[in-house]
């Protein structure tokens, strides 16, 4: 910050150079994308991965082939062909489209639950972690008790008898991911406390919320991050199996659980490939959030390199 | 040591307590009276429907609902299934055996899994049996539980013209007819726990090679095999434990959607059953069970990381 500031302020005296900067700080940025993918070749090729199957899920509208709801008779449960690169269902329907806009609906669904999960549990944790004292000791019984529900047990129970709104779908799922956000952020909250800059900013006057917003917060955040990656696969290997179940996105809108569900399982026989596509797009959704997430903890923590 | 256990059960059953309040409170807010739906399936008429309501305490403050409803528990009465009329407890003995077999056999061959790939590819460090190690591991971690179980039950219709044996028999009964049913399943739910307890122990095995006192130890002219036992292996003992004491949960879960897979009659399929019948009674008790299963375990691997590494002293 320092340093930038003298030759930004200079900047205007030499346009030359300006234009300089902007290029080498172009060059920069490529050179240090070109690093990271050189140092960390897989995890990268996953984040592109994830980057597609987001695009393709985000963008179904645009993207995808077919309707998701057209049925068609005539046509139903053909493998893959030119036309159908997946298939298509019982319904003659379009599998390439349904998981694309299954993809929409998982992701969408774990992508908000994860929020609103880690945005509570970096809150609480980081709290109780930095004061101590009754406040602490009431958030670990909480964290005890949501740590005892199994978390899918207590989304197919909730969500059966609520109803099966995608809202309460997220709610319910974020409760799930509570416990063992809290637990982290708590205990990055503690050990970052113990440092001797935690002392300093608290000798110089500054307030509780003051420490804990703009010194633990931004010290805190790389396991927390770490956290929300693992927990972004863990939401939708929820929901999916949510919706396996039936409890969770509603027919005919398309989600990969249920589209391996009571009703596909029957069409399996005929046509295995149905069993194929959701599985596989779950499965790399997840194996791509798990290996994101390692590679965040390598580089945020050098000593569990290859750990 | 006493006190310490007294403390730890103590805080276990409080939050047993915790729960079982949060189960009744979430049921009892629940919109759509349970009363309303039965009386619409049975035809029943005003009077009959408030006899129900006065049975099932419905009409009681939620404390006073609560207060029985935990009192007759803790005598191990969990009441009667709205649907059946059976006793829940004796149900849910019944079916835990099922689901406790399902997790204890997941468990065991996960750890016969994981315990050869987590030495070989700690000892064979960024060489390919660690690469083939990790790689299995990470792909375990992301395969969904139900996908493996659907495509075994496809394919394995399709291939071999295999399908899982209907009409469950308990293990004490018929062993023989039982492990021809329990086995896929098993195997199948232990290769996906397998990936978690594969990366603790590689990593914790690594973590005690670097130590000086292996160091040491084979400077003493100690054989690679004792080092591994003696030292490696009991030193990493205690974060495996862990592990599968944080599994448990996952494993419980896990077992309702291979139980719906395979037709098994364990926990899951009567928590399924007892919400497609919103027989709330019955999901209550699960739920309790469940998570009273849960803290027990964990208490028995926190008490147990005394015995594993004497330098600890719990309670201290």
């Amino acid at each position: 910050m320092a340093s930038s500031t003298p030759a930004s302020a200079s900047a205007p005296e030499r346009p030359e150079s300006l234009a300089q900067a902007v290029l080498s700080g172009g060059a920069s940025a490529a050179l240090r994308i070109v690093q990271v993918v050189r140092r960390y070749p897989f995890p990268c090729l996953m984040a592109l991965v994830l980057l597609l199957i987001g695009l393709g899920s985000g963008l179904a509208d645009l993207v995808a082939p077919a309707d998701p709801l057209a049925i068609n008779p005539r046509e139903r449960l053909f493998g893959p062909t030119t036309t159908y690169i997946m298939g298509t269902d019982a319904l003659g329907r379009d599998v390439f489209t349904r998981v694309l806009y299954g993809g929409r609906a998982s992701l969408g669904v774990s992508i908000a639950s994860v929020g609103i999960a880690i945005g509570i549990s970096t809150f609480v944790g980081l709290v109780s972690g930095a004061v101590s004292g009754w406040f602490d000791v009431l958030v670990q019984r909480i964290v005890d008790i949501l740590m005892a529900f199994p978390g899918l047990i207590i989304v197919i129970s909730l969500t059966a008898f609520l109803g099966n709104s995608v809202g309460l779908l997220i709610v319910v799922i974020a409760i799930a991911l509570l416990g063992a956000g809290i637990r982290v952020a708590r205990a990055a909250a503690i050990q970052v406390s113990s440092q001797p800059y935690i002392e300093a900013a608290r000798t110089l006057g500054a307030g509780q919320a003051r420490i804990i917003g703009r010194h633990i917060l931004p010290n805190a955040m790389p396991p927390i991050l770490v956290i929300a990656t693992a927990q972004l696969g863990i939401a939708i290997l929820i929901e999916a199996s949510v919706s396996f179940l039936g409890y969770g996105i509603q027919p005919p809108a398309a989600s990969w659980g249920f589209m391996l569900g009571a009703e596909a399982r029957i069409h399996m026989i005929e046509q295995p490939w149905l069993s194929v596509w959701p599985g596989l797009a779950i499965f790399l959704t997840v194996f791509s959030f798990n290996i994101i997430g390692d590679a965040l903890r390598d580089a945020f923590d050098p000593r569990l390199r290859g750990a | 040591m006493r006190g310490y256990l007294l403390r730890r059960l103590l805080l276990a059953a409080l939050t047993l307590l915790g729960i079982s309040v949060l189960v009744a409170g979430m049921m009892r807010t629940l919109p759509g009276d349970v009363v309303d739906v039965l009386a619409a399936e049975a035809f029943y008429d005003d009077r009959e429907k408030e006899r129900l309501r006065e049975e099932l305490g419905l009409e009681d403050p939620f404390f006073v609902y609560f207060g029985k409803w935990l009192g007759a528990a803790l005598q191990g009465d969990f009441g009667e299934s709205l649907r059946t009329q059976r006793s829940v407890g004796d149900d849910l003995a019944r079916r835990l055996d099922v689901t406790m077999e399902l997790a204890i056999l997941g468990l065991i061959i996960a750890t016969m899994i994981s315990v050869p790939l987590g030495i070989l590819a700690a000892l064979r460090r960024s060489q390919w049996p660690d690469y083939v190690a990790r790689s299995i591991a990470v792909f375990a971690l992301a395969i969904p539980g139900f996908w493996l179980a659907t495509l075994a039950v496809v394919f394995g219709a399709k291939w071999f013209s295999w399908s899982p044996p209907l009409g469950y028999q308990p293990i004490w009964e018929a062993p023989f007819t039982n492990l021809q049913q329990m086995w896929l399943p098993a195997l199948l739910f232990g290769l996906i726990l397998a990936g978690v307890q594969t990366r603790i122990l590689r990593t914790a095995l690594l973590d005690v090679l670097r130590q000086d006192y292996m160091l040491t130890a084979r400077a003493k002219g100690l054989s690679r095999l004792l080092l591994l036992r003696r030292h490696a292996l009991r030193n990493s003992l205690i974060p495996f434990v862990t592990v599968i004491g944080v599994q448990f949960p996952v494993v419980l879960g896990g077992a309702v959607v291979f139980e719906l897979i395979f037709a098994l009659p364990g926990l899951g399929a009567y928590l399924l059953d007892g919400i497609a019948n919103r027989d709330y009674v019955v999901v209550q008790a699960v739920n309790v069970w469940i998570a009273g299963a849960v803290i027990i375990t964990n208490l028995l691997v926190d008490v147990s990381y005394g015995f594993l590494d004497p330098r600890i002293r719990v309670g201290a």
